[in-house]
């Protein structure tokens, strides 16, 4: 009792022991330096559990994702990994695309049942993300010193490549090693940010295989670029948040901050380490997971048939 | 007839006197002698706090003491099959004046019965739009509450201590929750005897932020804007300094 271990949060209204908090912030940093991902969709249900309401948990993750996304990009950006052309007009075409998505749920909200679309959009995506990177990457790894899949993957988009490179203002994406209208990252940042502010995430899971896939990027500029556009996702998360609902809790932020900030420069280095493929097979092993475990709260009867509202 | 008159005045005077007498002894049958603390700071490294209650009752009867919080209104979202598979919350349901903590300590059971958590129910509304049993809705929100420890209810924490025939002495450490929030609480003590509350006691515990979390409180509710700027800016240096430290020493080209 004499030396304490923990600590009153004024904004979430609990006292929390703050080497869980260095603990938490530390695991999930150092899947989001990995994989690029904010982490946002782990992070809220973890601390959800310890105790802080949905609301301060979602809005503080969007704070320490700032620092963690900080360091993550800086670490990244002295790899090379940063490609900040690509980076900007995604986030472009992502800041327009969320204030949709914003207006979107309120119509869906005003008719009802806006909830159910949102778990369902979520299931299924992380579903079909999930599934379609495992093969591939299992695909890739099996096979990669053959030709076949060489042949397989030059005849398979040949349609998509067409309609891609039919779009005007092509430009030379020099980190990256690719060629697209500036029109085709500005859609897509469009498309995940409707997706990102209806699932109330940061989207960082939807950009990252839209990157791999859709934009072809090598996958560790990806990395580092999905970090680069996170980070000013959450900033402006964390200040609309403070602004209107006061929900975000700086000491709690700060803690996760401090775990996952040296979590984030590990996940950096890992990443270096492992191959493309195997860095997306465990992505989308996760994005899996993620997805049962949502898939299961639906199926399974809760333990508690009330719920407080404004969480994911 | 004046006789008459002077034996009555004696009689109502003698009834006056019983029924004075009368309410100095229901007057004295709860006693509180003492309660620490009398108020609650929450400082940067509170994490819950023992409140100790000690007094008198009567020997014959039993004792509850409940610690009530801030009563306000509680929305919130029933959950509900949706397509006879899948479990979604349904309906908005709100619970009218709930209070935000209640946390009861009993010396019988039957102590709890009476004025145990459940006793909320008459004094809490129930609106909402859907058709459902608000008993089982009472008791779902009972059980939401007691999993963020905010709600509580036991038996035999309060020792006694014989005194004489009348009366006996009480004292109970009344457990305080970690997640608490500022706001005039009230501690309340009830003496009872078969079935009825004969005396109680209510005082009022202000809970108030003091030093950093007042001061970061303070903060966030009256200067969001600039709030969330800080937290940002901060955020960065702070992302900044670990990635400067670690690209010093690791040198990971």
């Amino acid at each position: 009792m004499s030396m304490s271990w923990y600590l009153y949060l004024p904004i979430a209204g609990n006292a929390v022991n703050f080497v869980l908090i260095l603990a938490l912030g530390g695991i999930v940093g150092l899947l989001s330096g990995i994989f690029g991902v904010g982490g946002g969709f782990l992070m809220t249900p973890l601390l959800i559990m310890i105790g802080i309401p949905p609301t301060v948990a979602a809005a503080s993750d969007s704070n320490q994702i700032v620092g963690a996304s900080t360091s993550g990009t800086l670490a990244h950006f002295r790899l090379g990994n940063v490609d900040f052309k690509m980076g900007i007009l995604l986030l472009i075409g992502g800041v327009v695309g969320g204030t949709v998505g914003v207006q979107v749920i309120k119509v869906l909200r005003a008719l009802g049942n806006a909830d159910f679309l949102i778990k369902i959009t979520y299931v299924v995506m992380l579903g079909f993300i999930g599934t379609y990177m495992f093969q591939d990457s299992l695909k890739a790894l099996r096979k990669r010193p053959e030709v076949v899949t060489v042949e397989a993957a030059a005849t398979k988009p040949s349609r998509y490549a067409r309609l891609v490179q039919s779009l005007p203002w092509q430009v030379e994406f020099v980190r990256s090693g690719v060629r697209h209208s500036i029109l085709l990252p500005i859609g897509l940042g469009f498309l995940v940010g409707i997706l990102a502010a209806i699932m109330g995430v940061g989207g960082g899971f939807i950009m990252v295989p839209v990157m791999v896939y859709l934009l072809r990027m090598p996958m560790h500029v990806v990395v580092g670029t999905s970090l680069f556009q996170i980070l000013f996702t959450c900033i402006d998360v964390t200040i609309m948040q403070a602004y209107t609902n006061h929900t975000v809790d700086f000491v709690l932020a700060l803690f996760l901050l401090l775990g996952s900030t040296v979590g984030a420069q590990f996940g950096a280095r890992i990443s270096r380490r492992l191959k493309g493929e195997q860095l997306k097979i465990f992505l989308a092993i996760l994005v899996l997971l993620v997805m049962v475990k949502m898939l299961l709260s639906l199926l399974l009867t809760p333990k508690i048939m009330l719920a407080y509202t404004g969480g994911h | 007839m004046k006789k008459m008159l002077r034996s009555l005045e004696v009689l109502w005077i003698a009834l006056l006197i019983f029924f004075l007498s009368s309410l100095a002894v229901q007057a004295s049958v709860l006693k509180v002698s003492h309660v620490s603390p009398d108020h609650i700071d929450i400082g940067a490294f509170y994490h819950g706090i023992r409140l100790k209650v000690t007094g008198f009752v009567p020997a014959d009867s039993d004792i509850v003491i409940r610690f009530v919080g801030v009563r306000k209104d509680v929305h919130l979202k029933r959950k509900g099959k949706v397509l006879g598979l899948l479990w979604m919350n349904v309906d908005p349901v709100t619970f009218e004046m709930a209070p935000n903590a209640c946390i009861v300590e009993a010396s019988s059971k039957y102590g709890l019965k009476m004025l145990g958590l459940k006793s909320l129910e008459s004094d809490i509304e129930i609106e909402t739009e859907a058709s459902v049993d608000r008993e089982r809705l009472f008791l779902e929100f009972l059980k939401l509450k007691k999993s963020e420890k905010l709600y509580s209810e036991r038996v035999g924490s309060v020792r006694f201590e014989e005194v004489d025939e009348t009366k006996k002495g009480f004292s109970v450490d009344l457990v305080v929750p970690a997640r608490l929030t500022p706001g005039k609480y009230t501690l309340q003590i009830f003496a009872i005897r078969d079935g009825q509350v004969v005396d109680r006691v209510e005082q009022v515990i202000p809970v108030k932020l003091v030093g950093f979390p007042a001061f970061l409180a303070s903060m966030a509710f009256n200067h969001g804007g600039w709030y969330g700027v800080l937290a940002v800016v901060i955020a960065i240096f702070a992302g900044l300094a670990m990635g400067f430290i670690f690209g010093g020493k690791g040198g990971a080209h």
